[in-house]
């Protein structure tokens, strides 16, 4: 497992380290606006009650999240299809292991990833939430709601991405397809609306995007799991 | 090979068949190699050699048909086959990233035997660089490096699919060197799929001709040269007999001169001919494994 670990981690290496960059940006991009306000305001600006770096680094926690979801579109589109594409899954088919394990390498590794990112974003997040008392029960509750938005965003991605991969061979198409997914739940989400006449209230798509992107996550998780798992050729 | 060895089938096809589409490249193909055995699988370009190959490996789920290696079903039982199956395949994909050290350890991770001692052997046989990348190597640097990793878990069958294919001599050399020292340890069963016939003849002691996706033969060599032989006729008026020989393989009349190529040839077949009218100075030409293969592919092309 660790030899298919090592190898998964050096095949997925510029899109681990293009992750990295998209995680580090935010916070580089927050550090100079910081640096910029302290140099060159006379007095650094309160918003909403809350200190600038505080708001600047939130921001750029959530920024880092949000930029995470092409990081996880890249890897669910690359773990099947990319192989497929350099023709070094032919080289692993006849080779003895198993796609169980091979499957559990590359989800292991994505686990890894997406993980990292999420737990370094999260414990900046913390971190200022604890620094800050003034914003611990204001903004905390509607930062948790939109984080566990975009974990399922996330994790829509993620499987749709993973489910092209294994059905084909153009990692490109598998991460395009994933990256819009939350589009088309949108979309489905309102055409249902408009076909059945419901009234799209302000609870429709809260209540029915989380509903949608949790099953339609697990539909193409499996569908994509078993495919890869059944198929004989490479 | 002994009579234990030779009532066990390191391969058996049975009904084999394969269709892309409307493409059938696989017809019906059964098969039996036993263990042991060295076997060289001729045929044309698109005959079906790589296709089998691959069903007999696992890669290509078959259309129809039952395959058994080494005993197992291929696709019931496909770990158990290839941690006992060594494969080079005709075209070589390994991880380009890799360094052959890489390779070699990622390989020996996965492989429940790995002989250290052959590994390096082979490596310094073959020159291969340890710390070289997959992507700077030769061809016939990666085929080597391909053998190596196919021999190094001291499989029971060593599957090789054209692996002469562009090789300069020297590089053939050493590679058939590997593949004989493979044969002789151990005594292995070898598939051997190549066009080079001379190859075939000097390491193979059975061979099966493909074409069409169906076996046109497949017996011992040494048996094969002995029965098939062609004959040279000279007719009167340029017109070959109405009734050919039994088991006639090809013809060619061309002016007066009568070219047929007879299978299980006996001194009754050559009695038959003479008999026959119009025929008179009849020869008897020894075929190689090349004129001998070259013969069955035009018999039926001709015949199709």
């Amino acid at each position: 497992m660790k030899w298919l670990l090592w190898r998964e981690y050096r095949l997925n290496r510029l899109i681990l380290m293009a992750g990295a960059v998209l995680l580090l940006a935010p916070y580089v991009v927050g550090l100079i606006v910081l640096c910029w306000a302290i140099c060159w305001a006379k007095e650094p600006p309160v918003i909403e009650g809350l200190p600038y770096a505080v708001v600047v680094f939130g921001a750029a926690a959530l920024y880092s999240i949000l930029l995470s979801l092409f990081t996880v579109a890249l890897l669910g589109g690359n773990a099947i299809a990319g192989e497929r594409a350099d023709r070094s899954a032919e080289f692993m088919a006849y080779l003895p292991v198993s796609r169980g394990r091979r499957l559990a390498s590359k989800l292991s590794l994505t686990l890894l990833a997406t993980a990292s990112i999420w737990a370094v974003n999260l414990l900046v997040l913390g971190a200022l939430v604890s620094l800050t008392p003034e914003m611990r029960w204001s903004g905390l509750s509607q930062h948790a709601s939109s984080l566990a938005y975009w974990a399922l965003t996330s994790l829509l991605i993620y499987c749709v991405s993973w489910l092209f991969s294994s059905l084909q061979s153009n990692p490109s198409v598998a991460i395009c397809t994933g990256a819009v997914s939350p589009l088309f739940v949108v979309m489905g989400l309102q055409a249902a609306a408009w076909i059945w006449s419901m009234p799209i209230t302000s609870r429709f798509l809260p209540i029915g995007y989380p509903i949608a992107s949790l099953l339609l996550a697990v539909a193409s998780f499996a569908a994509g799991s078993v495919y890869y798992l059944r198929r004989v050729e490479p | 090979m002994s009579a234990k060895q030779e009532n066990e089938a390191a391969i058996e096809l049975v009904g084999l068949t394969k269709r892309f589409g409307r493409t059938t490249a696989v017809d019906d193909l059964s098969l039996r190699v036993p263990a042991g055995s060295t076997f060289g699988l001729l045929g044309p370009n698109g005959a079906g050699k790589t296709t089998t190959i691959k069903m007999l490996m696992g890669l290509l789920r078959p259309t129809a048909g039952r395959v058994r290696v080494l005993g197992a079903e291929v696709l019931a039982e496909p770990l158990m086959v290839k941690q006992r199956v060594g494969y080079v395949p005709e075209s070589h994909h390994l991880d380009r990233w890799m360094r052959v050290g890489q390779v070699v350890g990622f390989c020996r991770a996965l492989y429940e035997r790995w002989n250290d001692q052959t590994c390096r052997e082979l490596l310094e046989l073959f020159e291969l660089d340890a710390d070289k990348q997959v992507k700077h190597l030769s061809k016939g640097m990666l085929v080597k490096l391909s053998l190596l990793l196919a021999v190094s878990h001291e499989p029971d069958l060593l599957v090789l699919d054209e692996p002469l294919a562009g090789l300069d001599p020297l590089a053939r050399e050493d590679l058939l060197e590997g593949v004989l020292r493979t044969i002789c340890d151990r005594q292995r069963t070898v598939l051997l799929s190549t066009h080079s016939l001379d190859d075939v003849q000097r390491l193979a002691d059975t061979v099966g001709i493909l074409y069409g996706g169906r076996l046109l033969v497949h017996r011992k060599i040494d048996e094969l040269l002995a029965t098939t032989k062609r004959i040279r006729a000279t007719l009167t008026d340029g017109r070959p007999p109405d009734r050919l020989p039994p088991n006639t393989i090809w013809q060619r009349v061309q002016g007066r001169e009568w070219l047929v190529t007879v299978g299980d040839f006996t001194p009754d077949t050559l009695e038959q001919i003479r008999a026959q009218p119009g025929v008179e100075h009849v020869e008897i030409i020894d075929l190689g494994l090349e004129g001998l293969f070259k013969d069955f592919i035009r018999g039926r092309r001709a015949a199709s």
